[in-house]
């Protein structure tokens, strides 16, 4: 059983800065970041707004792929890179606001990361109806150059792919197959690549390292259950359906990790644009706030964003809007 | 407040195994729930895949084999399961050929906690290409309990045509239990969309040879 109460006291508490209307009520922000000196989103009509951090006014808007921009991630605080179901993989210079750099794929990305020295992308397909089983693609960034292609690993949609923040040869996958596998590619061999898989037993939307040393590996799935796993493959808790630790959770948005307090987060929200976090502990769970205010969501929040350091918050929803909250220090 | 009753399922139940009784078939039909959806963008929507635990096993047919350490490989042989040890596995070399012929075999595999975390380096991705990756199971849980539960839980994804097919039970069931698992399923599945029942357009049932039945 897990416990499940309330610590109040945990975080200071965040506070709405800023809500970014973007005036059209029919997109949905699916996913935000930020560098030092924007707030960055992607929305469901294609295009990928920068706002000036500190007065979250519209600085510029990076219009380039096709369809659906399934993914963006911030790297080195220099580039944005975005990932397409138009089977583009753009890296953009925000200094500059230009593409620098493009992967091309005949199928859509649906997933994908750097890795910790930049020297490789890997990128994720989906589409399984359409293409079956996915490719994960190596890339070396330093030449735009396929390094290697992996077919057999997985049954169904990737849905996330996260690199080892130290060692730039391991990583995760996770897929809508149920599994996490965490590989070591320094040779490219499918075969042996392999270290340890996890099957959450349903469909994964969400996976991640997290942990002092990134020996941890957390899972959200499409039943709304949530795991973890060491990063060998034991089990260190299941928590079941979110949606029964409390009544006012209605779905499992991502997790959160704090370096710094090594404090672990998982973050969900509701039909009404609630968003909770919530401080994990093995059997345990406390809601420690909830981000509700007027100026605040009124649609399910899909994007999340917690930079644990300046404790600040981006949210973005089914309501097209992204709200900026913040914490005194 | 779920919109679709018992007495309603329960009523198109009976006139599906009644009309599939009418013919005398080679095999015995799977009962499918239908359901197609509305005010649901698959481009922009948060993907609608998971699984459902039935409460009564509908593909009883379902091969399982466990990999299993020494416990588990006795238990099944007593349980009249098929089984692989660790020594079987070890004997495949890694041969490509011969692990996809051990997935091909069986349509699930359970395998020992301990035995689990060798899988990877036993048979690399070998059963990662055809969705097939074992279920870990300890030797506190019942094996062939652990199986049921395995051909009791049914996939569901969304496929581009904004329609939902689950196999919720079969012809040979009871009434009740058919009952039982098509509740389950239907309140399951609309709890997990945005809009609940406003998501939901139709619902339907049939079996493999039969007409579809409205039920919603």
């Amino acid at each position: 059983m897990i416990q499940v109460d309330a610590n109040p006291d945990l975080l200071p508490q965040f506070q709405p800065v800023r809500a970014i209307d973007f005036g059209f009520q029919d997109e949905y922000v699916l996913e935000v970041a930020t560098n030092s000196q924007y707030a960055i989103a992607s929305a469901s009509d294609q295009l990928i707004r920068l706002y000036d951090l500190s007065t979250l006014q519209l600085a510029t808007t990076l219009k380039s792929q096709e369809k659906t921009i399934n993914k963006i991630k911030v790297y080195n605080d220099q580039y944005l890179l975005s990932a397409s179901a138009d089977g583009t993989l753009i890296r953009w210079d925000l200094r500059t606001a230009q593409p620098v750099q493009t992967f091309r794929h005949d199928k859509p990305i649906t997933a994908f990361d750097v890795n910790c020295n930049d020297t490789m992308v890997v990128m994720g397909t989906g589409d399984f109806d359409l293409y079956g089983c996915p490719d994960i693609l190596f890339y070396d960034t330093r030449q735009t150059q396929l390094l290697s292609r992996f077919e057999e690993s997985h049954n169904d949609d990737v849905t996330e792919i996260k690199c080892h923040p130290h060692l730039p040869s391991h990583l995760i996958t996770s897929s809508a197959d149920g599994l996490v596998n965490y590989y070591d590619v320094t040779d490219f061999d499918e075969q042996e690549a392999l270290i340890s898989v996890v099957n959450a037993e349903s469909a994964v939307q969400k996976a991640g390292f997290f942990g002092p040393d990134c020996e941890y590996v957390y899972s959200l799935t499409g039943n709304e259950t949530f795991l973890l796993h060491t990063l060998e493959g034991d089990l260190i808790c299941n928590y079941g359906d979110v949606r029964q630790l409390d009544s006012s959770i209605g779905y499992a948005i991502d997790c959160s990790y704090d370096m710094e307090t090594q404090r672990f987060y998982l973050i969900t929200g509701n039909i009404e644009g609630d968003v909770q976090l919530l401080h994990v502990n093995v059997g345990h769970v406390q809601h420690c706030q909830t981000l509700k205010a007027p100026g605040g969501h009124s649609d399910i929040v899909r994007a999340f964003h917690w930079s644990h350091r300046t404790q600040s918050i981006l949210t973005g929803g089914e309501d097209g809007r992204m709200c900026a909250w913040q914490a005194n220090l | 407040m779920s919109k679709v009753s018992a007495a309603a399922v329960r009523d198109i139940v009976n006139q599906i195994v009644a009309a599939s009784n009418e013919k005398q078939r080679k095999f015995t039909e799977t009962i499918e729930l239908q359901i197609g959806l509305k005010n649901y963008d698959p481009q922009r929507d948060k993907r609608f895949s998971g699984t459902i635990k039935l409460p009564n096993v509908p593909r009883p047919n379902l091969s399982v084999c466990v990999l299993g350490d020494a416990f588990h490989c006795d238990q099944a042989k007593a349980a009249g399961m098929e089984f692989q040890s660790v020594e079987d596995l070890k004997k495949l070399n890694k041969n490509k050929k011969l692990i996809k012929k051990l997935a091909k075999k069986y349509d699930a595999f359970l395998a020992s906690e301990a035995l689990i975390k060798q899988i990877p380096r036993l048979l690399g991705p070998g059963l990662h290409k055809v969705g097939k990756f074992p279920t870990a199971v300890s030797h506190a849980d019942p094996l062939s309990a652990k199986a049921d539960e395995i051909r009791a839980t049914i996939k569901f994804q969304l496929k581009k045509v904004l329609c939902l097919g689950v196999a919720v039970g079969h012809v040979k069931m009871t009434e009740d239990q058919l009952t039982a698992n098509i509740m389950l399923a239907i309140n399951f599945l609309v709890s997990l969309l945005k809009k609940n029942w406003q998501n939901v357009k139709s619902l339907y049932l049939k079996s493999t040879m039969g007409k579809p039945h409205r039920l919603f």
